[in-house]
């Protein structure tokens, strides 16, 4: 480099801002790390408060007893990673698009915060239908597609590590709006298919009461707004990666 | 351990994992790029 130092990259991340600078300008450290920092508090509050209210608040159910509390947060851990997939659908179609390294930055954050949910999603089911069919897993239409979603996105995962550069971003992206495809499946697998998986009543007679859709949205509350903490962070790690890369790159 | 427990329990280990290792990460790439920076200077 003919201009070394700090000086010289800073000046070369100024021409190449798109692919080692910020993503996007609200994800300079001195703007977003206060709001991820509150959002992250706020996540941690209303979750203390839901797990409160999950377990002593809403009233006991009637025919799963306790057991039925798992539901709040298997709940709202599918809501996330369901919402997740959707933010990874939507960034890799942009990046299809336009080929704009921080859309697939902002699909892979999604992915991988959407494959912990799902995770979620996939412990805590079968302790509750243990209880209630007497089985931790049955080949039900909509376990078996929420499973198989999961292991689309484990393999959008081991994608990225398998290619490089705008091949694997461009692979990952199809890979990304063709996974989605499976979410209105198992949203529609109830009425699909003859299924063993409950499916949520609210307001009618014999559906939840009004603790409990209280309590259900206290949940989903908090596990949004932990996936917004996360997905800031994770986006953020990915740029904090680039400019790594950028600055290895330019001092040879 | 009935199985409320061990749904809540497994909730948070999973999570509390995946922040950690994500906090992890972070720092441990601010910390190179920091190096790279002060190299440069």
């Amino acid at each position: 480099m003919a201009q070394s130092g700090v000086a010289a990259i800073r000046a070369a991340q100024h021409d190449h801002k798109e692919a080692v600078g910020l993503y996007w300008k609200f994800l300079d450290d001195r703007i977003i790390a206060p709001i991820a920092r509150v959002i992250g508090v706020l996540a941690l509050l209303v979750i203390g408060v839901g797990l409160y209210m999950a377990l002593w608040y809403a009233p006991t159910e009637k025919t799963m007893g306790d057991v039925q509390r798992i539901f709040y947060f298997h709940v709202a851990s599918a809501w996330v990673g369901f919402f997740a997939f959707f933010v990874v659908f939507v960034a890799s179609l942009i990046y299809l698009w336009r080929r704009e390294r921080r859309w697939d930055a902002l699909a892979l954050a999604a992915a991988e915060i959407g494959v912990v949910f799902t995770t979620l999603v996939l412990l805590t089911g079968p302790l509750w239908a243990k209880k209630a069919w007497g089985a931790f897993w049955v080949w039900d239409a909509r376990l078996t597609t929420t499973l198989v979603l999961w292991m689309i996105y484990i393999a959008y995962l081991m994608l990225r590590g398998s290619a490089e550069g705008e091949r694997r971003a461009r692979f990952a992206a199809v890979l990304g709006v063709i996974g989605f495809l499976d979410v209105p499946v198992i949203y529609f697998s109830v009425t699909l298919w003859r299924t063993q998986h409950p499916t949520l009543v609210i307001g009618e007679t014999g559906g939840l009461e009004p603790p409990m859709v209280q309590t259900l949205m206290v949940a989903l509350l908090a596990f949004t707004l932990l996936f917004a903490f996360l997905l800031i962070q994770r986006v953020r790690l990915e740029q904090s990666r680039d400019q790594v890369n950028f600055l290895r790159e330019a001092t040879g | 351990m009935d199985y409320l427990a061990i749904a809540y329990s497994l909730i948070a280990v999973v999570l509390a994992g995946y922040t950690i290792s994500l906090w992890r990460r972070m720092q441990a790439s601010r910390r190179e790029r920091e190096r790279l920076e002060t190299k440069n200077d």
